[in-house]
């Protein structure tokens, strides 16, 4: 006491022992520097904050302009009518140009016209050479600038017609041409063109005539040509049909002799079963490779005859590809011969497809299906016409002219066919800009269009498309592929799909452990060994996602594949022998354990989980042999192999879920007093033995479950497991938890330590202990921070790229197997962009694709925030 | 400093009175010091509490009344770095022989603390919360346990039609009451009270102390108060604190009226403090 009375002196004294004290006299007005120096800060301030909204919003503005191409309609840019007659009534073929300068229409004679589309201008007329015969029927295979034509004494021939074009640099003498007006002028049979940089372009029409087949059936009614190969080593496939019914297919190859540069041509002729006799129209189709000839009668029937084995081709089918009474009127194969487009006298549309084993009702495996109806027309379709390359084509109704999209099943281009006369000649360019029609009275009509992303729709992109040889219809992404006459697939759902489940695996993982940390850290650890072990987990955080998914994939993926059977092990021990070691903790008796705890209490976590490890490698070999066959990666494909043991692993920790509630729920309390009345040794017995108990008949419900499982026939190789491969989404789920977990760690021990502290003081007063108060007290009033945290790790898993592009295998593969790969959203982004064009379908679509992530992490993180400032309130008011 | 030598202990320097209490004490202190890391909280505390009886902590700010308060349940051993010396005798058992169990001392010691501090969950939620913890799940010992402890804290009129509501909801006042309804629905001998009313106005004030009027006698109350008057309206016995030490105990009229220490005179009738 007399202590602290001198205290008190000192601090009186200290109070009055200053002599003059130096007095502040606050000024009472501003100065203009600092008004001004606010006002600046407020403006400058202001200023950042709205370029950074702008920022935002122009990214996003600028995404959406990307992707909104994709959705427009195609438009006529001109449209060009002109007169040029023709000598007949329906031309063989029409081709027009990639430039629209020239137009060519072939009669059914052989006899060419080539014009200017613009002015109706003859350009050039010719015939093809058919050795002074007349043609009875001809066919082309546009793609490959193939011919051919039969006669009347059932021989055939076959060549190629194809436009020829150069261009002469600038200053071009163009003297003695006849100008067409604008930049074309028309000279020896060609049409002389300027284009960009005063260059002229010249292009004519050249037709050559390689082989006569003889033969001796009688005159040729209907023909199909399908050239395969290339220069080098190029087979014309010809199909005939004769008046008397006689099919017959003739292969021609052409070989180049490597030393005289001379083509040889020697030609197979095979014939097939006879048509049926007096078919009213027949339309004769060779599918790709020359597999399928399909004979298709006016009357909708199709005879498909399967001549994989040319020897020995058979009728193999056949089929109505309309309703009764509804005749065919038009036909075509689509670009890549594995599709026909079929118009009938009703104005429907439909494309058939040719499937192998869709139930194997015919005698050859295959089978006609029709995949795909279109809108009709309001009349007879009198024409059908593919593009060279994709899968668009036009058809022709009573005064419309539509362009088409196979798998988006719409329309994408209406054009006004208000010509007088019936359709002569019609054709589009492969590029779809431009579209040329021709009718009996000579009108000729040339469109202008652009058409820039055909196969784009909401259902390419969103919905399920029936694609060329698939048995139904599917949701597929495949963007690319060797041939020009694929069919691009873009359906975003099995990027979408991908996403989603490398975020629900990697969240099942990282949830529970980052959630456990985030508590273990706040409500178990002394508070000065907090801040390190938080600031490591951040540590965390800053590992670039790279290393992470080199690592997972370069490292964890061949261990794990390895050893599947091992780490499945793992997963079943290692909490086991945690459990159980917390078990035998509890037998030592409290002083021991007081005194113990600490440093010695982490070794003994630590050598549980070391047991744990080993006993997974020693058991490992066994566990396969015992459980799966000896092999599980084999297990997995074989089903003759028992499905219990896995079943069982699947449902052992919902069954002692279940044991311990129904245990707690019949014991009650008063088997909590038995133990708590025997304390110490007696006490870590009984919850050893019970615990063990829970074990045993969690293990006996798990086990008779996986049996009646099994019995009711639920495999789960059906669809939860199945076929294994290296970069599996267990790795993904696991290296992308090992990303997020430090997020949601972070975030949800902020959100548990900023539970204030006097709920906690409340709780331990009330006698619960620390567990207790942290999952019935601090937990839920943290609920919405870390559910925040949880739906921000989230965010972050789902954009997350580098690890899925590197550890997830990239296969857009739609299965919900764990040992499967996939291919997510930003992984497909980063994959694909180097391959897409700037402005094409592709690129656009991937725009669409970060679109997409955008909108899906926009949802999570805005119902994150959403949730977070419900509960904000509540918080308050703590 | 004269020591009036009521105790065994020949270096007690505190000064006390008579005290009231007939059926002996529930919970007393022995020679009890504390510190913080190294610094001293506690010095030397010897004193008894008097069973059903209130008891009044008092002194100024930093005195270690609540220090000493949260020692009875050891609710300081959430502190980093705590040391104590000497001993707290509850019931005749030590309360920190290492064989002791904790959770089971604070069932037996309700608390209310200085800032209402209900849990963010329904009205019956909060004051069933001790059952929760004790694993009870008999619903209709759930509801009467929380009615009859409602009514004891005179809150039962005014929630009892919105018990399923969030107990944030109640003024200040209703949040203390409903702690201290809480503590009582946990069935203790002890409750321990710190500065429940500084946060409250008057009338609210005015209520806890009926309240506690009422709750004295059915349990053993000690509280830590600011507030004189309260001290001298609601407690039988008194003890005056400072620096860490108990200057005088003894009973509340004599605290108040004949204090023989200068410190205490000085802090009752309000020239520091």
């Amino acid at each position: 006491m007399v202590e602290e009375r001198m205290d008190q002196a000192d601090l009186l004294s200290t109070d009055q022992g200053a002599k003059s004290p130096a007095v502040y006299k606050r000024p009472k007005e501003t100065k203009r520097l600092v008004l001004v120096a606010d006002i600046i800060a407020g403006y400058v301030i202001s200023v950042g904050g709205v370029l950074v909204i702008a920022a935002v919003m122009g990214i996003l503005i600028y995404l959406v302009s990307q992707v909104v191409p994709l959705f427009r309609a195609g438009v006529v840019t001109s449209q060009n009518s002109a007169i040029r007659p023709a000598p007949w009534a329906i031309s063989s073929a029409t081709m027009l140009d990639e430039y629209h300068h020239l137009a060519v229409e072939i009669g059914p004679a052989g006899r060419i016209i080539a014009y200017h589309p613009r002015s109706g201008e003859i350009v050039s007329e010719t015939r093809i050479d058919f050795n002074g015969a007349e043609s009875t029927t001809m066919a082309f295979d546009k793609g490959a600038d193939g011919w051919a034509a039969g006669f009347a004494d059932g021989s055939m021939a076959f060549g190629s017609v194809k436009f020829q074009v150069e261009v002469f640099p600038a200053g071009f003498d163009l003297s003695g041409m006849r100008p067409l007006g604008g930049d074309d002028w028309i000279g020896d049979g060609a049409v002389y063109s300027k284009v960009a940089g005063g260059q002229i372009r010249v292009a004519r029409v050249v037709a050559v005539t390689e082989k006569i087949i003889k033969s001796g059936g009688g005159k040729v009614v209907a023909l199909s040509m399908a050239v395969f190969g290339r220069q080098r080593n190029r087979m014309n496939a010809l199909a005939a049909l004769d008046s008397r019914g006689g099919l017959s297919l003739h292969i021609a190859q052409t070989r180049k002799n490597m030393m005289t540069g001379k083509m040889k041509i020697s030609v197979k002729s095979y014939s097939l079963p006879k048509a049926p006799k007096a078919l009213d129209k027949p339309r004769l189709f060779l599918t790709e490779n020359g597999a399928d000839i399909l004979l298709v009668a006016g009357d909708g029937v199709l005879y498909r005859y399967n001549a994989r084995e040319p020897s020995q081709a058979f009728l193999a089918e056949t089929v109505s590809l309309t309703s009764p009474g509804v005749r065919v009127t038009a036909a075509a194969l689509m670009s890549g011969r594995q599709s026909l487009a079929v118009g009938g006298s009703n104005g429907g549309v439909g494309i058939h497809f040719i499937l192998s084993n869709p139930g194997s009702v015919t005698s050859d495996g295959y089978k006609v299906v029709r995949a795909r109806r279109l809108e009709p027309h309001k009349g007879p379709v009198t024409a059908i016409v593919p593009a060279a390359g994709g899968k668009s084509f036009l058809t022709a109704g009573p005064g419309e002219l539509w362009l088409r999209n196979g798998a988006g099943e719409s329309v994408i281009l209406r054009l006004d066919a208000g010509a007088p006369g019936d359709i002569r000649g019609l054709d589009i360019t492969s590029r779809l800009d431009g579209a040329l029609l021709s009718t009996n009275s000579g009108a000729i009509r040339l469109w202008e269009i652009k058409v820039p992303h055909p196969e784009a729709s909401w259902r390419a992109f969103f919905g399920k498309v029936w694609y060329e040889g698939y048995k139904a219809p599917s949701y597929t992404w495949q963007s690319s592929a060797a041939t020009d006459d694929f069919e691009p697939k873009l359906s975003l759902m099995p990027l979408i799909f991908g996403t989603l489940k490398a975020t629900f695996y990697s969240m099942l993982f990282a949830v529970p452990v980052a959630l456990l940390a985030a508590v273990f850290t706040s409500e178990f650890l002394e508070k000065n060994h907090r801040a390190p072990l938080k600031t490591a987990m951040e540590m965390m955080a800053s590992l670039p996602s790279v290393a992470l998914g080199f690592v997972a994939a370069l490292v964890l993926a061949p261990v794990v594949e390895r050893g599947i059977g091992p780490v499945l092990l793992a997963g079943l021990l290692i909490p086991l022998s945690l459990v159980g070691g917390a078990m035998l903790w509890q037998l030592l008796p409290q002083p021991v354990s007081e005194r113990l705890s600490g440093r010695f209490k982490f070794m003994a976590i630590a050598s549980a989980m070391g047991i744990g490890v080993l006993a997974t490698l020693a058991l490992g070999g066994l566990f396969e042999s015992a459980f799966f066959g000896g092999d599980f990666k084999l297990w997995l494909t074989e089903k003759d192999v028992s499905a219990v043991p896995f079943l069982f692993m699947l449902l052992f920790p919902m069954a002692t879920a279940a044991v311990a509630v129904a245990g707690a729920r019949y014991t009650g309390r008063g088997g909590r007093r038995g133990s708590q009345a025997q304390g110490g040794l007696g006490a870590g017995a009984m919850e050893l033995a019970k615990a063990s108990m829970v074990a045993i008949s969690a293990a006996l419900l798990a086990w008779i479950a996986a049996v009646v499982a099994q019995g009711t026939g639920f495999d789960p190789r059906d669809g939860l497991v199945g076929p294994y491969v290296q970069r599996n989404t267990l790795i993904v789920g696991f290296a992308m938890g090992f990303a997020v977990i430090p997020i949601i760690y972070t975030l949800a021990e902020d959100a548990l330590a900023a539970v204030p502290d006097h709920l906690r003081g409340a709780s331990l007063g009330c006698g619960a202990t620390v567990w207790q108060t942290a999952i019935w007290v601090v937990v839920p009033t943290a609920a919405s921070g870390i559910f925040s945290a949880v739906m921000i790790g989230m965010g972050r898993a789902v954009g997350e790229t580098m690890i899925v592009v590197m550890a997830a295998g990239n296969t857009p593969v739609m299965e919900l197997n764990v040992f499967g790969g996939l291919r997510a959203l930003s992984a497909n982004i980063a994959v694909e962009l180097p391959e897409a064009v700037v402005g094409g379908t592709l690129y656009r679509t991937l725009f669409l694709a970060g679109l997409t992530l955008f909108v899906m992490t926009f949802a999570i993180n805005t119902l994150a925030e959403v949730v977070r400032l419900r509960f904000r309130k509540r918080f308050s008011r703590l | 400093m004269s020591a009036n030598s009521l105790s065994h202990h020949h270096e007690d320097p505190t000064i006390r009175h008579e005290r009231k209490g007939e059926e002996g004490s529930l919970v007393s202190t022995e020679d009890f010091s504390l510190w913080y890391g190294d610094s001293q909280a506690l010095y030397d505390v010897e004193m008894a509490l008097e069973k059903g009886l209130v008891t009044a902590l008092i002194g100024p700010s930093g005195c270690g009344k609540s220090t000493l308060l949260r020692s009875f349940n050891r609710m300081n051993d959430l502190i980093d770095g705590l040391r104590v010396e000497g001993s707290i005798k509850f019931d005749g058992h030590d309360i920190f022989a290492p064989d002791v169990d904790v959770i089971g001392l604070r069932k037996r010691m309700g608390m209310v603390f200085q800032k209402p501090n209900p849990f963010p969950m329904s009205i019956a939620e909060n004051v069933g919360y001790p059952l929760r913890v004790d694993g009870v799940r008999d619903r209709k010992l759930i509801a009467e346990t929380v009615e009859r402890a409602l009514k004891s804290s005179a809150l039962w009129e005014e929630v009892k039609d919105r018990l399923d509501q969030s107990a944030l909801g109640l003024s200040g006042g209703q949040q203390q009451r409903l702690c201290i309804a809480r503590a009582i629905a946990a069935d203790p001998d002890v409750l321990l009270m710190d500065e429940p009313c500084s946060a409250l106005d008057p009338v609210a004030t005015a209520k806890i102390e009926e309240l506690i009027d009422e709750l004295a006698g059915r349990y053993t109350i000690v509280i830590v108060t600011h507030n004189m008057q309260q001290a001298a309206r609601v407690s039988h016995n008194t003890a005056f604190m400072y620096l860490g030490r108990l200057v005088e105990y003894g009973e509340t009229g004599a605290i108040f009226t004949v204090p023989r220490a200068d410190r205490t005179k000085e802090y009752v009738t309000g020239r520091f403090g």
